[in-house]
This record gives structure tokens, sequence and C-alpha cells, in this order.
């Protein structure tokens, strides 16, 4: 990203053959983020219904 | 247990997230850990060293290689580029990584109730890590395993790995 963010997004059955399948993910990598979340960056994870 | 308790701790909880999902190899080099301060070259070693250590013993494994090729060149990278200069750039974002059996088999046995986080440090997990890592030759040890080449230490060393 322009603000020196990086995101990663895995679409559901993308990610290697030991993760969920149906499952997408994102991670967050920014600064301002990472001070909010103990020093980690986010990773969201968003299930299919 | 060997692993001082504050490393022990964020060790567990980044191990726990990398079991059954694949993340960026960043993750290796952030989180806090009391006794390491946030962004300096120590904590930067810090997760070289566990990267390499949960490599070898089969604890994670490398899905996608990015501004690398395989094992030996992608530690050789993460020893040059450091994590915290513009955020770690593509090497350490777009290398992705995920648990292996080895590491389910053994997250089941010690976390036996859930896939979540656990945030209560596990010594008995601890010390199976422990066994594992002396068993693959890496025991338990403050020293620098593949140390980090800090601008100005010069590349030559590099070759030499």
């Amino acid at each position: 990203m322009p603000d020196g963010a990086y995101i990663t997004f895995r679409p559901a059955g993308q990610a290697s053959a030991e993760t969920e399948p149906t499952t997408a993910s994102v991670d967050i990598n920014d600064s301002n983020i990472n001070q909010l979340n103990a020093g980690k960056m986010l990773k969201l994870k968003f299930p299919k219904k | 247990m060997r692993i001082p308790e504050d490393k022990a701790l964020w060790l567990q909880e980044t191990l726990l997230e990398y079991n059954g999902w694949q993340w960026g190899l960043v993750s290796f080099a952030l989180g806090q850990i009391a006794s390491l301060p946030a962004g300096g070259e120590a904590r930067w070693q810090f997760g070289v060293d566990i990267i390499y250590r949960t490599l070898t013993c089969d604890l994670i494994g490398v899905d996608v290689y990015i501004e690398c090729h395989d094992r030996t060149s992608l530690l050789n990278a993460i020893r040059t580029v450091s994590p915290f200069k513009d955020l770690g750039g593509s090497l350490w974002n777009g290398t992705q990584v995920s648990g292996t059996q080895r590491l389910s088999q053994l997250a089941a046995a010690y976390f036996p109730s859930s896939g979540e986080l656990n945030h209560t440090l596990n010594p008995a997990f601890i010390e199976a890590l422990e066994q594992i890592f002396a068993e693959n030759g890496l025991p338990w040890s403050e020293k620098p395993l593949l140390p980090i080449m800090t601008a100005g230490a010069g590349a030559g060393a590099l070759s030499a790995s």
C-alpha cells in the first residue's frame, strides 16, 4: 500500500494443504495497527457459511 | 523449561497461530516479548533463529517463496534484510508459511480442547518443543544460530553458510 502497509489476501482453498480450505484469510502488517494489537500484525479469518 | 517465560509464551502463541493456517513469515519478527525491544536487532535475531529452528524441526513449512527460491536462500535473505525496514518488504510479508502435520500433532497433544489461541503458558508444550529442538541438534540457547548481517557487517560471511 502507498503508506507502506502490507496486506495479504488468501482466498478460501488457495493456501497450503494444511490450512482450512473453506476459510479465506487476510493479514495486515501496518505499524499503526500493530501497535494496537500487542505488536502483532492483524490476522483475519473469513469462514464460508 | 529452559526457554525464558516471555519468549516461551510468545513462541507458544506464534506456533499455535500457524497451526492449521498460512500466514506471512513476518509474524516471527512481531509480537511483544518483554526482554526484547520491538524493532531492534535482538528481536530480528530472535525471529531469524526461531524460523531456523522451526523449519529445521519440521514444525513449519514454506508454501510460497518471495524474493528467495528455496530454504537456503530464504535463510540467507532473512539474515540480511531486516523485517523492520519498510515493514519487512516483500520478503518477510510475501513469503508464506504454515504449520506442518508435526506441529498439528504436537498442538493437539497439548491443547486438545480447541484450536483457538491459548494465552496461558503451557510448560509441558514448551518442554516438548525443547525436546524436539535438542533431538534436531538445536538445543535451546540464547546464542545466535544464524547471525544477522547488519549494515556494515559485511556480506562475505553469507557465502560461507
